[in-house]
């Protein structure tokens, strides 16, 4: 397999996920891959650490060959720490679903979309909504 | 607004906010239009924000025939579904669902409001 398409969703980790753990647990499996088209959320990660994290660290892992990859990190204040969302996806952007959106969306045109939900974390919409 | 732009082709929106917006945005410097949104999904989702999509000062959804959406934010937005300013978004529609009531009896203003809407509940039920 020479194209791999990854539309991925998931909750409630204790870290995100960075190039070299989808290296590790599944792009090696691949060896004839050439393609990795991709669009990952990983959806309510509660960072305990005070260190913030930062969206361009996790972008960086990311970046090699002739992908261009963009995203963005959304972060609210919870009771047990920090309540995280990361949106990683590659571009040009291959699916006609997006993985949930929030007001850090960072824009971009992406023309095979076809289906969208805006959500929020502990914040307000009003940036997507209204600019 | 930011989605229109970055998803022109969109078909299906879904919000879900609960948080009431802190300043309404009432002065937009033109009509956003979503040439092709066919859903729309309101169903955990402040006032405010139902009435930023269905207000035609605001959104031109020419393409919306199916809607998601709490029954009493409907009848408020709508003003007991006579207000001309969300008529235009609901011309279209030929199904509701409502997230928060089952089945009701609706007035004759609720059909005069969506006028599409008969013909789709009649084929269905075919």
């Amino acid at each position: 397999m020479e194209t791999l398409s990854l539309s991925l969703r998931l909750y409630q980790r204790d870290t995100f996920i960075d190039y070299n753990y989808l290296e590790d647990i599944l792009l090696n499996h691949f060896i004839c891959l050439k393609n990795f088209h991709f669009d990952i959320v990983v959806d309510h990660v509660i960072i305990y650490d005070d260190i913030r994290p930062c969206f361009s660290d996790i972008q960086r892992t990311f970046i090699h060959k002739e992908s261009r990859v963009d995203g963005y990190l959304d972060c609210a204040n919870h009771p047990a720490g920090l309540w995280s969302q990361c949106h990683i996806y590659s571009l040009p952007f291959v699916f006609e679903y997006m993985q949930p959106i929030t007001n850090c969306f960072s824009g971009g045109l992406f023309r095979t979309v076809t289906v969208v939900w805006l959500k929020d974390l502990n914040k307000i919409l009003s940036n997507i909504v209204s600019s | 607004m930011k989605i229109s732009q970055s998803c022109p082709l969109i078909r299906r929106l879904t919000i879900a906010n609960q948080l009431k917006q802190k300043q309404k945005t009432k002065d937009f410097l033109s009509v956003i239009k979503f040439s092709h949104l066919i859903e729309l999904r309101c169903e955990i989702v402040d006032l405010d924000y139902v009435e930023q999509f269905l207000s035609s000062l605001i959104t031109y959804l020419p393409a919306l025939t199916k809607l998601n959406v709490q029954y009493e934010h409907l009848v408020t937005i709508t003003e007991n579904f006579t207000s001309d300013i969300t008529r235009t978004n609901c011309a279209n529609l030929k199904s509701i669902n409502f997230t928060d009531v089952q089945a009701t009896v609706h007035s004759e203003d609720f059909y005069r409001y969506f006028p599409s809407l008969n013909s789709s509940i009649d084929k269905s039920q075919r």
